[in-house]
């Protein structure tokens, strides 16, 4: 007899009028290919009707805010949200994403984190010449009063980890209504923080999540003020050039050891760079420039995550990021196809079959002959790395289109450039892996770097 | 003496002859030396069986390979079959028509009085079922040109008693500025279209509208239009490209609650415009019982040729089969849930069409997300 198979999760879209079930759904499966949820998806009609009431509602005052994103942080981290618990909803992830389901708590954690404390955070980013509101006192005798570009943020959301999440809701704290179209591969993680954030006060005409195909995505962008989009080296050329869409391109992050650096003394920070979250961030490091001679860095990185064991993703000991075992193939000869005269000291192949259709991705550890290698500027969601060398003649070059740059190694001058380069986004002195962050720095910037702006305001003063 | 019977090919649509009647008769007339077009008396040599011999059923029609990628290039007048040489009473040239464009080059097609006016009668038959009104002006959102469906509907005005306010409409440039990837362009000329539509509603008395779904959409962008149809207009009618089943929805519960709403199923191959099924609930997916056997459907497997079960889905083959057209065996781009003819005929009924998904996009590798 066979066994009942358990129940799909219905991940209804969230609109302007409360749940929305379509009858055009599509089936989320997990790595292996089983089917573990049903996620509708709206037509261009829906999506149209839904940012008309995004664009003409009112948004609620700072105070309720900040109340509801502080009783939204613990609810998503811990609480049942329409019914699902925090596990259930980990567990749902690591399936789908195939991100190992310990990496998948602490990810997650850490969006709870960053909604309960993003009302203080998304005002680091203010100006300090500027009041948040024109009623300041210090406008009697003109201010500059921070104000929001636009009303409405529409974000196109990755699945890599649920990480990115945090990105968008220093929006809502800033208050903007925020319209989010999550990937249909991981939905999950959208669709508990956008049920978590209305259980608790924000309304429906405040906050969406409209889950589309392709040919109703563009509508969510186009009829919003401002957009979030994040993707690869197409989406940044698509939207690069207009100052209303902020493109989340690749990460391409780095370590730089400087000459006489003892790369055993700072392994853990290397070998964490690399592979903390399975290597799925824009933040892992995917790049690591020596001065110096490269190989016994990449031998000893290699050495450290040869180890790694292939884990289906909810296995509490898996380290590594699984996909359906096609997915991991054609990962495996994309790799193959490009890497060039890199030697391999780990990941001739990639491919660990877990014998139930999905497979592993093993660490690969690649090492190039010289600094200005193309290779070393492909990024992919596993950790993955090339060890190359680098000269004070190859300059800052190769080091440049950097989101985060750890730089290892005592040369203050070195660091004036670096934190000067400006493709360089971040920079993380000594030991702290490019994966570190905190609520209150920036990730690329201020969010509130694009979402506000100064204007001056003067008016009278009503004492006289 | 008596009048010989009238043959299957002028019938009237709305009583049709049997179907196997139907395919003789046609390939009787456009197969014989005598009256078949120069297209078909060339084509049929190259064939490897013999239409006036091999062809007695329905089932024989997908004997015939699909030939409207040729309607591309052959002259019209190859089209016409000799032998209306000989009828007397029809003087006109041929109306040209042609296809979407959607596929390539358009495909062209023609009609002669004889048939137009069939299908056109057919057509306004199925629509009074519908609860339309009479005398009502109408405002056809929907392309002119070389698109029957601008004739159609300017004929239907004219037939319900109604002034027709047209609009020029170029379906095949939006789709040109789409593929060209620029969506300023396509904004741009829905709100040239929109501000037209704008113009018209606002300022004339107008019952009904024939409209694309896209544009259907974008009006609905624009509440003042939505409050003006919702408070003036009796009847829309959709046509010229799918509206899927959620869309229709919206459309009949949130944004024209009251508008009697009437899909429409046609193409330049079929030569005929299908309004719904009647009688289905609001938020029913509409249904197209064809005008078979002039004009039939098939839902099929194109892995084996062979229908899908009913209420599933299948690749779209038509036959259409007229004394101006023999278009046999015509697997279209479009997939649509089989029903059975709601009126008993030969052939399928059709709900929810769809283009053939493409699997054509390239994978995306590279990157963390």
């Amino acid at each position: 007899m066979p066994t009942a198979s358990p129940a799909l999760m219905e991940l209804a879209a969230l609109g302007p009028r409360g749940p929305y079930v379509s009858r055009n759904r599509q089936l989320v499966t997990d790595v292996r290919g089983g089917p573990l949820a049903e996620l509708s998806l709206v037509p261009a009609l829906f999506v149209q009707r839904a940012m008309r009431t995004l664009s003409t509602a009112e948004s609620p005052g700072e105070s309720d805010r900040e109340a509801a994103l502080t009783q939204a942080g613990p609810l998503f981290t811990t609480g049942a949200v329409g019914g699902v618990s925090a596990e259930e909803y980990h567990r749902a992830v690591a399936a789908a994403s195939g991100m190992p389901i310990t990496f998948v708590r602490t990810a997650s954690r850490g969006v709870g984190d960053y909604a309960a404390a993003a009302f203080d955070a998304a005002r680091m980013a203010r100006p300090v010449g500027a009041v948040s509101g024109w009623r300041d006192p210090a406008a009697r005798s003109g201010a500059a009063v921070w104000v929001r570009r636009g009303d409405v943020l529409a974000v196109h959301a990755p699945a890599n980890t649920p990480a990115v999440h945090a990105a968008w809701l220093d929006a809502l704290a800033l208050g903007y209504r925020v319209a989010v179209r999550p990937s249909r591969r991981e939905p999950f993680t959208p669709h508990r923080l956008v049920a978590a954030l209305r259980e608790s006060g924000f309304g429906p005409d405040q906050l969406l999540l409209l889950p589309t195909d392709h040919a109703a995505a563009d509508g969510i962008i186009a009829d919003a003020d401002v957009a979030l989009a994040f993707g690869g080296d197409a989406v940044v050329g698509k939207y690069g050039a207009g100052p209303m869409v902020l493109p989340q391109g690749p990460g391409r992050s780095k370590i730089l050891l400087t000459s006489g650096v003892d790369v055993e003394r700072h392994l853990d920070t290397i070998v964490e760079s690399v592979a903390d979250q399975a290597g799925t961030g824009c933040v892992n490091a995917t790049a690591v420039f020596v001065e110096g001679d490269p190989a016994p860095v990449a031998e000893a990185i290699a050495a450290r995550l040869a180890d790694a064991p292939a884990l289906p993703p909810e296995d509490e000991r898996a380290v590594l990021p699984v996909r359906a075992e096609s997915d991991a193939r054609d990962i495996d000869e994309f790799l193959r196809s490009r890497r060039g005269d890199a030697r391999p000291l780990l990941g001739d192949t990639v491919v660990a079959e877990l014998g139930d259709g999905s497979a592993a991705l093993r660490p690969a550890v690649f090492l190039l002959d010289r600094a200005d290698a193309p290779q070393a500027r492909i990024e992919l969601g596993f950790p993955c790395v090339w060890v190359a060398p680098w000269t004070r003649q190859d300059g800052m070059a190769p080091l440049r289109d950097t989101l985060v740059l750890t730089v290892l190694g005592e040369d203050e001058a070195l660091v004036d450039r670096l934190v000067a380069e400006p493709s360089i986004r971040n920079v993380h002195v000594g030991d702290h892996p490019t994966t570190w962050s905190r609520p209150g720095v920036p990730h690329d910037g201020y969010l509130g770097e694009f979402l506000m702006r100064a204007k001056t305001v003067i008016r009278d003063d009503p004492g006289r | 003496m008596t009048t010989p019977a009238p043959s299957p090919l002028d019938t009237p649509w709305q009583t049709p002859p049997d179907a196997q009647d139907l395919v003789r008769e046609a390939v009787e007339w456009h197969f014989n030396p005598k009256t078949g077009s120069r297209f078909w008396l060339e084509r049929a040599k190259t064939l490897d069986f013999n239409p006036l011999t091999d062809v007695h059923t329905v089932e024989d029609l997908t004997l015939f390979p699909n030939v409207v990628d040729e309607l591309r290039h052959i002259p019209v007048e190859d089209m016409v079959p000799q032998g209306y040489a000989s009828i007397t009473g029809i003087t006109a040239r041929p109306l040209v028509g042609e296809s979407g464009g959607t596929t390539g080059r358009p495909k062209r097609i023609y009609s002669l009085p004889d048939v137009l006016n069939s299908s056109w009668r057919w057509y306004w038959s199925r629509l009074r079922e519908h609860d339309m009104p009479s005398g009502r002006n109408w405002l056809g959102v929907v392309p002119m040109g070389p698109h029957m469906i601008g004739t159609l509907t300017q004929d239907a005005a004219a037939e319900f008693g109604g002034i027709y306010f047209p609009l020029d409409l170029d379906p095949r440039w939006a789709k040109r500025c789409i593929a060209s990837g620029s969506a300023e362009a396509v904004k741009g000329y829905v709100n040239h279209l929109v501000d037209q539509v704008e113009w018209i509603l606002t300022t004339q008395d107008i019952g009904l509208i024939a409209a694309t779904p896209p544009l259907l959409q974008a009006i609905c962008t624009r509440d003042h239009l939505v409050d003006i149809i919702n408070e003036r207009v009796h009847t829309i009618t959709w046509s010229g490209a799918s509206m899927d089943a959620d869309t229709a929805e919206l459309m009949a519960t949130e944004v024209f609650p009251e508008v009697n709403i009437i899909g429409i199923y046609g193409s330049a191959m079929i030569f005929c415009g299908i309004p719904q099924r009647p009688g289905g609930g609001r938020t029913d997916p509409a249904i197209f019982d064809p005008p078979s056997p002039f004009s039939m459907f098939g839902l099929i497997d194109p892995e084996t040729g062979r229908s899908v079960p009913y209420g599933e889905r299948g690749q779209l083959v038509s036959h259409h089969m007229t004394r101006n057209l023999f278009l046999p065996n015509n697997l279209e781009r479009d997939t649509a849930v089989r029903h059975e003819h709601g009126l008993g005929y030969a052939g399928d009924a059709l709900s929810e069409v769809r283009p053939v998904e493409e699997f054509g996009a390239a994978k995306v590798i590279e990157g963390v997300y």
